[in-house]
């Protein structure tokens, strides 16, 4: 039986998706909403370090599974080689009802103005695509607000004289410091920093009637046991089942968007949860698959009228991949620092995340969430011995006393980082799979470096006595962070959609997931995804008009 | 018709004669001691050891496992993936009871432990589901979740949303599965494993010096906690002795590693401050001693047991067996877990006697 | 569905049971290793190998803590494709210990268990055939194994009673209680 055409089908659940799906059916449209994963369960996977999200040495929980999925990696001398899900270079998000927003750690960052403003506070920089977003911080702000609100966030950021303006507080008091973050506080103030507490899409206080963090070790790679942390999964999915208008449907996974001969889109095609090809018909199609399916989704969608992919006219799509250019340092104490008191991360500086002089862009500086025993079996300062006696004794001696600061460096856009399809390699379901490929602009690691810098003056400034740094090589990045590949731009030929996030060209299809970043920020991205997704799905249900508009 | 009939009367004795070797061969098997049969399968071995070295060896596989027939469905499909898995040869060592069969199993351990039975039917212990899950005190105040199974109904084989409705704090909850409302949510493998090592209950001779209950030697911890995480059972000697504060102050918290056991569902807030959230942790004048002291290991309860060591007064002079030790309200100035000779004496903390009563 | 067809279906039920209660029968008595892929003389091998990678000392070593068994049963299921490189270097690595100390690699003595692996990590035999392995790299893939055995959950089959949480100090399970009450 052939599916009830809708108005909108959103593919993806996450952290864009989610709230688009909402936005869309509160407004009174008919919604599907795609999640090619499951619900995620707390007791299929609780405390398992070897199969979190962040380790996933015996398979990630939360998905894609190894079974049916796989990527092509392309390193920079071309050599393709296929990649797994649980293969760091696979670049994997979650794949379950709310995606990354499930396992993440959920710092609730937003991007300052000069992320927006990337190309006219930097310049040129010559090999890059770089450019500035078509939007402001001022046109964004009102939908982080309502990021912040709807979802929940708990910050404060009046200490940090870097924040962007704000028209209405955090809904949610800021988290109490543990004693390594206490330590870091009275250390920055001391080398003249602006710590602050990081802003958390965490309960610090019950908050949409679910309870307050418990501050457990296990947070960031795992769901929360008492379901404390706020993803689209826990609020803004479940308001838009509950409006009556939007249906749910996991474990699909669509392969292509149809489109018919006035080069309109009419739906997409899927494999339902038993294999079966089915389609969806709508008015309007919203693609929130991450920074990697998305590109995917679009290349896979060939025909006559779109021969190299939907919105590729002008070979756009993939194209500027981005993730965050991750340095920083490692510094042993003395005294036991850790105390037990999770998830850790939870001080941060913005002192050095722009007008760095003579520096590209720069980055937030925070510290680390903490390491899991097995993570921690790899960390150790450089020429230690990796195995036997000593490997032991450092485990069992010095696991307390490690601190590590890293900063998200924002990436000059390249065009040369993209996301193509393989013609090869195709997935369980026949379809081809994502290749990877490009590299970091050496003004990346040049600012990396310059961050790192930073990072091991925190350290010193809190009595470190030793301390080493970790700067990125230049391969492309890309991870939970990616971003950028269908990015947004007034100009067709730079871009791939419009500042709503509608894809040049195609009136009825948007994008609404990390893809659209135009540069990724010196933050982590997630709360600039969601604000994305309310200002996409606003945009549609403004001009909706009963359908005739798009 | 006579064709028909002779046809038929084969068939049937075709059909007994089967049927005789099987059930010949069925008890048969069932009568074989288990390294001949349950444990000749490797994915048994480990299973097999430690209950060839616990206490209760003397108590058959099938008692508790049920035969491959008896043990209804879960031990059917756990039987037959385990023959499957026997021959592709893959990994299969998590041999376990369903939870049907745990609760069950408190029958049969009442045969023998009749009055640790008892005393833990008359705790907070035996506490069901429908009293854990159904209070509108708790569940109006925060919301269930998936951290709830770990003390309670940690043998419960789904997750709470499909346990109870709604998951909010408006209410009104239902269990999604009536029958559930009367089952212990703490069974006693929730803290007792059968194949702990031990040696089996043994008549005591009561001529014998060192067998006189309060001459015998304290014996190896055998409680532990089953971890719905790992599921897995811990003897409470491996399991976290906890650090404790009281503002900036360590305490100093007993060696005994049963309230290890406590603490685990006592347990603090992740600061460890001592009387956070469900922590009972004792500090002030009782700082430093065990539960145990006071609770009893089955009904957990602690009546009369200030006398046992403070004969008739305490150190204040009250009378023990009338005063305040409200337990309920943990910011009493009489909480027996917290109260602290500063609670009644102004000024300056009376000398007191520091010595603390070591474990065991 | 008339009754005798159910009663002709639990018969070849039965009969399947019964079947397969003999068979069993039939195998008790005969040696079983109780691991899935290693032989014990591999198995043997590799205990030595995870003591190696994670000595012992007052708290258990690899082979104690079930490196070994976790290591088995990850190969007999996530990382069922690496199983022939475990069986093809540990007879390589056997058969040049002994071409070069002249002892099979479980009679050597510690340090010098540890001296040629730390040859082997360093690349000296990565000329030599190892049945078309890298020594240096299955050394690399076993190091993390052992890793992950030893400071991974004990679900997966190592990390016996938890023994790397307690070593690190780590609270586990974790004492941590809930909000209210």
């Amino acid at each position: 039986m052939a599916n009830k055409h809708v108005n909108a089908v959103v593919v993806g659940s996450g952290a864009g998706g989610g709230v688009v799906a909402k936005e869309l059916a509160v407004g009174g449209l008919s919604v599907v909403l795609f999640e090619r994963g499951k619900w995620a369960r707390y007791d299929d996977h609780n405390n398992d370090e070897l199969t979190s999200q962040r380790t996933s040495t015996l398979g990630a929980y939360y998905g894609p599974d190894n079974k049916r999925y796989r990527r092509v990696a392309v390193d920079r001398q071309g050599n393709e080689r296929i990649v797994l899900p649980n293969e760091w270079a696979y670049h994997n998000n979650a794949a379950c009802v709310g995606s990354g927003t499930v396992p993440y750690g959920g710092m609730a960052w937003r991007f300052m103005e000069e992320c927006f403003k990337f190309k006219s506070t930097y310049g040129h920089i010559e090999g890059s695509s770089n450019a500035d977003w078509p939007i402001t911080y001022s046109d964004l702000e009102p939908y982080y607000v309502k990021a912040e609100w709807e979802i929940g966030v708990a910050g404060d950021d009046s200490p940090n004289p870097f924040a962007p303006w704000r028209s209405k507080p955090h809904p949610m008091p800021p988290f109490k410091h543990n004693r390594e973050a206490t330590m870091l506080e009275g250390a920055a103030k001391k080398a003249g920093f602006h710590p602050f507490p990081i802003p958390m899409l965490r309960n610090s206080i019950s908050y949409g009637g679910r309870p307050a963090c418990i501050r457990m070790r296990n947070c960031v790679g795992f769901a929360c046991p008492v379901n404390a942390k706020c993803g689209t999964q826990n609020t803004v999915i479940p308001v838009a089942i509950n409006s009556g208008n939007c249906e749910l449907r996991i474990k699909c996974q669509v392969y292509e968007v149809m489109t018919n001969d006035r080069g309109r889109v009419t739906g997409v095609a899927y494999f339902d949860q038993r294999d079966r090809r089915q389609v969806q018909t709508a008015d309007i199609v919203i693609l929130a698959a991450s920074a990697t399916e998305t590109p995917r989704l679009l290349l896979n969608s060939v025909s006559d009228l779109f021969p190299d992919g939907i919105g590729n006219r002008y070979d756009q799509v993939g194209r500027n991949l981005q993730g965050h250019a991750y340095c920083g340092a490692d510094g042993m104490f003395e005294e036991e620092i850790y105390d037990d008191v999770g998830p850790g991360a939870s001080i941060a500086i913005c002192d050095f995340a722009h007008n760095n002089p003579g520096i590209i862009g720069g980055a937030m500086l925070a510290n680390e969430f903490i390491r899991m025993p097995y993570l921690f079996s790899g960390i150790r300062p450089p020429g230690s011995k990796r195995w036997g006696k000593e490997h032991k004794d450092f485990q069992k001696n010095f696991y307390k006393h490690h601190v590590v600061i890293r900063g998200p460096v924002q990436e000059v856009p390249n065009p040369e980082s993209r996301v193509q399809v393989s013609r090869e390699v195709k997935d369980y379901w026949g379809i081809p799979v994502s290749k990877i490929s490009g590299w970091k602009l050496d003004e990346d690691v040049q600012t990396a470096r310059f961050i790192a810098d930073k990072a091991e003056d925190w350290l010193k400034a809190a009595g470190a006595i030793q301390i080493w740094k970790s700067v990125p090589g230049t391969g492309v990045s890309g991870g939970q962070h990616q971003s950028g590949t269908c990015r947004m731009g007034d100009d067709p030929q730079t871009s791939v959609t419009n500042k709503f996030g509608q894809v040049h060209g195609v009136d009825n299809l948007f994008v609404a997931d990390g893809s659209l970043h135009v540069t990724n920020g010196a933050f982590n991205p997630v709360l600039t995804i969601m604000a994305l997704g309310y200002w996409v799905g606003d945009y549609i249900v403004k001009e909706w008009n009963h359908g005739n508009r798009f | 018709m006579t064709r028909f009939k002779k046809r038929l009367t084969i068939i049937l004795l075709v059909h007994f004669g089967i049927l005789l070797v099987l059930l010949g061969s069925y008890s048969y098997w069932n009568s074989l001691p288990p390294d001949r049969t349950c444990a000749s399968c490797h994915e048994i071995d480990p299973s097999y050891h430690t209950w060839a070295s616990s206490a209760h060896r003397d108590i058959s596989c099938f008692d508790c496992h049920g035969t491959a027939l008896s043990g209804g469905i879960h031990s059917l499909q756990e039987k037959s993936r385990m023959v499957f898995r026997h021959f592709t040869r893959e990994h299969y060592d998590d041999i376990s009871l369903s939870e049907e069969q745990v609760i069950a199993m408190n029958q049969t351990c009442r045969e023998c432990h009749r009055s640790e039975y008892a005393a833990w039917q008359s705790g907070g212990h035996a506490a069901d589901y429908a009293r854990i899950f159904l209070d509108e005190r708790q569940n109006s105040k925060e919301q269930l979740n998936y951290d709830c199974l770990r003390c309670h109904g940690m043998y419960y084989e789904g997750d709470i949303h499909s346990l109870v409705h709604p998951i909010d704090i408006e209410g009104p909850w239902a269990l999604n599965d009536p029958e559930k409302a009367s089952q212990p949510t703490m069974p006693c493998l929730a803290c007792h494993r059968i194949h702990e090592d031990g040696m089996p209950l043994q008549a005591w001779d009561h001529t014998q010096v060192d067998d006189i209950h309060y001459q015998r030697k304290p014996e190896r911890i055998k409680a532990g906690l089953y971890d719905r995480n790992e599921r897995m059972f811990l003897n409470a000697s491996k399991l976290p002795k906890p650090v404790m504060w009281y503002g900036d102050r360590e305490l100093e918290v007993s060696d005994d590693p049963r309230m290890r056991l406590c603490i685990q569902c006592h347990a603090p807030s992740a600061w460890h401050q001592s009387g956070s959230m469900d922590d009972r942790t004792p500090r002030g004048v009782h700082e430093g001693i065990s539960c145990l002291s006071c609770h009893d290991t089955h009904s957990n309860s602690a009546v009369n047991s200030c006398v046992s060591c403070h004969p008739a007064i305490s150190n204040c002079g009250l009378d023990v067996m009338t005063m305040n030790t409200t337990y309920f309200d943990k910011d009493s100035p009489h909480n027996i877990h917290f109260v602290s000779c500063a609670d009644c004496h102004d000024g300056e903390r009376p000398e007191i006697n520091q010595k603390i009563i070591p474990y065991p | 569905m008339n009754p005798k067809s159910i009663s002709r279906r639990n018969f070849i039920k039965m009969s399947a049971i019964g079947a397969g209660c003999l068979y069993i029968a039939g195998c008790a008595g005969s040696p079983v290793s109780y691991h899935y892929i290693l032989t014990p003389w591999e198995a043997e091998i590799v205990d030595a190998l995870a003591d190696q990678i994670i000595p012992p000392d007052e708290y258990a070593g690899g082979r104690e803590a079930g490196v070994t068994n976790y290591i088995d049963k990850q190969l007999s299921g996530f990382f069922n494709e690496q199983a022939p490189m475990y069986k093809a270097c540990l007879k390589a690595l056997d058969e040049t210990c002994k071409e070069v100390y002249g002892k099979e690699f479980t009679a050597l003595d510690f340090d010098t268990q540890t001296e040629y692996l730390e040859d082997i990590q360093g690349g000296k035999y990565n000329s030599a055939d190892w049945y078309g392995y890298t020594a240096s790299s299955f050394f690399g893939t076993l190091r993390g194994h052992c890793m992950q055995g030893f400071y991974g959950s004990p679900r997966h089959g190592g990390n016996k009673n938890f023994v790397s949480y307690r070593m690190m100090k780590l609270d586990y399970p974790y004492l941590v209680g809930r909000n209210v009450h």
